[in-house]
């Protein structure tokens, strides 16, 4: 094998020899091309909207096969909660972790092609209002969500809904910071002492856009050039940040999901947040049902008794440990939610807009020094 | 006499037919697999107009000159991939000639703990670097400062040159390979006969030695290099933290986008895949210019150099390596994934086995995920050694029969061509590729058996090449002339002759599909995870240790496997 894989390296490639393939490849553009034009235009997704505002038929359900369903949260939690889901419901499910614009991308490409992609999105309100607005979605309202106030639902009701809120807060390790020193308020970060020791989101991440939406009319002008001098860093995920924190690599979290609070406790941790008087950066993340779903029932079943109030007390209190949207639902090692002044996107038009998306991604581009 | 002739002419015809059309079939092949899909990453990076279109409708230059605030990141995978190849290709180089030329004991055992980095993958290499190279509680640094009772930072696994080191570990074992296998064949007159005219030890290998293994020697150079190019894990997981970014982690970041930015990550896998062309010609350019004819089966093989009083530090290097691959990421490993929290520590741990009972029970995909990759390491090893045997054995009918073989020359230059593609943007093009073919094949696991059969195909192509070109093929010939089947000609002749180079070639084939992040993170989905993205999910979401637990039953799942096939095939393998 070892001579083998060396004559591999010797193999002399002649220009003309490259020169040759590149026309085999050009020429090959063209009919990839046509290739590619024949297989999209012979597909057309196909709906099945007829159940979308009907009872779910459980026993439809669960011979419907498995279930699938796409989410951006932690793995082991959405595991879990399905494991709960296929107890109480006898439905089968399994989860795939994808990005929220991932997933807007690639279900918006599966569904020109004529491929299923998946039955249930777990995203956030931004992207499944995209999703909304593109008529992906199927329409189903159940009476789960008569408690929902109306900024926790889509308008019309029935596209998506929030599952959680996720609250994010200024975080540190208190063993590493001391709450004297932590910061108190967004420009505290500013303070040249955490210079290069700063963790917030990607550009392509929810949680920074929202913080960066709630907040741009609230921090002064000037904030975000001088957090760009802060050489903050940009992760993917509050696991990450978490395992930094845990490093010393960094010392504050100014984006972490409060879950990871409850987690910590849950784990007999030490991790601490601050609240800024002027509020909490908060985003939503909410259930739709895609609306070419082959497995409606199944989907309704799932989406029913994740809003449910059962549902929210497995996934809030039991698993993942977030604020539930529904007030009565409280994670006890968390304070309690009506303490804390949250911000919260409602102007869906605005919050959703690709537009201001764009413009957000190139200048958090910069700040997180990704450009 | 004029039955016989005929006959002989139906015969001749009948071949030469069975031949052109097996190798029309083989063109359509290799045009559909390999083809298509640059095919489409070129329409693609020239697509200015819907980003999500496939086939893209508006074509212009534009992504191009978007190409400017990548050019950062596209400077920082050459550097990256510079330091990592010239490591690598030393280290390699080093253990290569202690093993293959000295008399250090136990070389085959050697041979199997130093080229296993390469299997146990980038992936479990930077989670397993993470925890044990942190700057303030990385475990070597604690366990330093606890031996000396003061704080000490012997590494920061977390730094460009953190990153540098973690890929040339998982790196150095193919230079090893490369250079290790010219070493062991080459003919030792020359070096003799400069011996017995006087000349010493150093210089002879500076003026005999190292001229004779430039080839090898630029070949570990230049394919570690364009690996190192695409390298994604170790940067994303170790320099994170870091402004330091390289093309792979901008292409993900293109392709995560709110806004879909495929055109611009497309453009991005072009730039790299001409770097890489730019780099093959010159390399062998300079080969050309030589000739290396010294190095061949028919010499006398070397004399073991007898290290005598050196012996213990050649040994050191070479376990100092083994230390550094193998030993300490699995104990890192293994420690992280026994411990309670997150927060790795070996002062105040919290030993658990909840971990492994996780991965092993609870999480689901796991067990898929061992079963898929199984599935796509053995489906890729046999598959992809039939097809590049095929193409093997026309390419060199093809370069038998003169200049009417240029043809042949295309071929192999199109099954070479994914060599140069980073497997996240061959794992795009491949998407968009599924998702044109008329029937669905996105989310199963032939989907990414088809990525790796063409990924993979280059370094399958190069190892059966090598065997198919020495074997002659008048033998099959004769059988045939004699009245054999082609079948019987084929299982009595031509399979037993090529056989060494086809399991060696498997074997390659698997590991790497064991391994495999770039291209399956594209185009698995949830009926079909395989270890390498579901490692890498992992690690986003689940906490380093159970991200460790996972990482510890892949290497275990490889290792098995591996000495499954090395016992089953061993004795036609060199490893």
């Amino acid at each position: 094998m070892t001579e083998d894989m060396r004559s591999a390296m010797e193999n002399a490639i002649s220009r003309r020899n490259m020169l040759q393939a590149a026309g085999s490849i050009g020429l090959l553009a063209a009919s990839g091309t046509f290739l590619a034009a024949c297989g999209s235009s012979s597909k057309a997704p196909s709906s099945s909207t007829s159940a979308s505002n009907t009872a779910v038929d459980l026993n439809a359900a669960r011979n419907e096969g498995t279930l699938v369903v796409w989410h951006s949260d932690q793995e082991p939690d959405n595991v879990a909660l399905l494991a709960k889901f296929t107890a109480k419901t006898g439905i089968k499910a399994t989860e795939q972790k994808i990005s929220p614009a991932d997933g807007l991308a690639k279900i918006q490409l599966l569904e020109r092609t004529g491929t299923r992609s998946t039955d249930v999105f777990l995203a956030s309100p931004d992207v499944h209002h995209q999703l909304q607005q593109k008529d992906l979605l199927m329409q189903f309202a159940p009476s789960e969500l008569a408690p929902y106030e109306a900024r926790f639902k889509s308008d019309p009701v029935g596209y998506w809904c929030a599952y959680f809120v996720n609250v994010t807060a200024i975080t540190y390790k208190p063993d590493y910071v001391s709450a004297d020193q932590a910061p108190k308020r967004y420009e505290d970060m500013l303070d040249p002492q955490w210079k290069g020791l700063l963790e917030f989101a990607g550009p392509t991440s929810a949680t920074a856009f929202v913080f960066w939406y709630n907040l741009r009319n609230i921090l002064p002008q000037d904030f975000w050039d001088k957090l760009t001098l802060q050489r903050p860093t940009a992760y993917s995920s509050s696991t990450a940040m978490i395992q930094d924190l845990n490093n010393q690599n960094k010392k504050i979290a100014a984006q972490m999901s409060v879950f990871q609070v409850t987690k910590a406790i849950r784990n007999k941790q030490r991790l601490s947040f601050v609240s800024d008087p002027r509020g909490m950066s908060t985003s939503l993340s909410s259930a739709s049902i895609i609306k070419s779903t082959k497995r409606p029932n199944a989907a309704k079943a799932f989406v029913q008794y994740l809003l449910s109030e059962e549902g929210q007390d497995v996934w809030n209190n039991q698993i993942q440990g977030s604020y539930s949207p529904l007030p009565n639902i409280q994670p006890k090692e968390l304070p309690p939610v009506s303490g804390l002044k949250l911000l919260v996107p409602t102007d869906m038009a605005d919050y959703g807009s690709t537009a201001l998306r764009a413009q957000f991604e190139t200048m958090w581009s910069k700040v997180v020094g990704v450009a | 006499m004029t039955t016989a002739l005929s006959r002989t002419t139906k015969f001749a015809s009948r071949r030469l037919g069975t031949r052109l059309g097996g190798r029309l079939g083989l063109w359509l092949l290799l045009l559909l697999l390999v083809g298509s899909p640059l095919a489409l990453l070129l329409a693609m990076a020239f697509n200015t107009g819907d980003p999500l279109a496939i086939p893209p409708s508006h074509f212009g230059l534009s992504n191009i000159s978007e190409l400017g605030p990548s050019l950062g990141w596209i400077r920082n995978s050459l550097w990256l991939a510079l330091n990592v190849s010239v490591l690598a290709t030393l280290a390699g180089g080093l253990l290569a000639w202690i093993v293959a030329r000295t008399d250090v004991p136990g070389r085959s055992t050697l041979t199997l703990l130093i080229i296993l980095p390469y299997p146990m993958g980038s992936m479990v290499a930077a989670a397993a670097w993470a925890i044990l190279g942190a700057k303030q509680n990385g475990l070597m640094n604690v366990a330093l400062s606890e031996l000396f009772r003061h704080h000490v930072t012997l590494v920061n696994a977390y730094s460009v040159p953190g990153i540098v080191m973690v890929e040339a570990l998982v790196a150095t074992p193919v230079c090893f390979l490369l250079i290790e296998s010219a070493l062991r064949n080459m003919d030792s007159t020359l070096e003799e006969s400069a011996s017995v005219l006087g000349s010493g030890p150093i210089s002879t290998t500076a003026r005999i030695t190292l001229p004779l293994m430039l080839p090898s020697v630029l070949g570990a150079l230049l394919f570690t290099f364009i690996s190192s190019m695409s390298a994604f894990a170790v940067p994303s997981i170790l320099g994170h933290s870091l402004s330091f970014h390289v093309a792979t982690q901008q292409v993900y970041l293109l392709y995560n986008s709110f806004t879909p930015k495929y055109p611009q990550a497309a453009m991005i896998g072009v730039a790299l895949v001409l770097i890489s062309t730019v780099l093959v010609i010159l390399v062998n350019r300079v080969l050309r210019r030589r000739t290396y004819a010294v190095i061949g089966g028919k010499g006398r093989p070397g004399k073991r150099v007898k290290l005598g009083r050196w012996k213990p530090a050649a040994l050191l290097v070479v376990y100092g390596y083994i230390f550094l691959g193998v030993v300490l990421p699995l104990a890192a490993l293994i420690t992280a994934a026994l411990q309670a929290t997150n927060n790795t520590s070996i002062t105040h741990p919290r030993w658990t086995l909840h971990n492994f009972s996780y991965v092993l029970g609870t999480y689901p995909m796991t067990q898929k995920a061992i079963s898929n990759s199984l599935i796509l390491g053995v489906g890729t090893g046999v598959i992809g050694v039939l097809l590049a045997t095929a193409v093997a054995v026309s390419v060199d009918r093809g370069r038998r029969a003169g200049r009417r073989g240029r043809g042949g020359r295309v071929m192999e230059i199109l099954t070479m061509a994914p060599q140069a593609i980073p497997g996240l943007i061959f794992g795009l093009a491949m998407l968009w590729l599924i998702l044109s073919l008329p029937f669905h094949l996105y989310g199963s696991v032939w989907s990414i058996l088809i990525a790796f059969l063409v990924l993979f195909l280059p370094l399958a192509y190069r190892t059966v090449a090598g065997v198919v070109s020495q074997a002659d093929s008048s033998l099959t010939e004769a059988a045939r002339t004699l009245g054999a089947s082609r079948a019987t000609a084929t299982r009595t002749i031509a399979i037993p002759l090529l056989r060494s180079g086809m399991v060696a070639a498997a074997v390659l084939l698997f590991m790497l599909s064991m391994s495999e992040v770039g291209a399956a993170v594209m185009l698995s989905g949830p009926d079909s995870p395989v270890l390498g993205p579901t490692l890498f999910n992992f690690y986003d979401s689940g906490g380093i240790s159970l991200v460790s637990a996972l990482a510890v039953v892949q290497v275990a799942v490889v290792g098995v496997a591996i000495t499954i096939v090395r016992k089953v095939s061993g004795r036609w393998l060199n490893l």
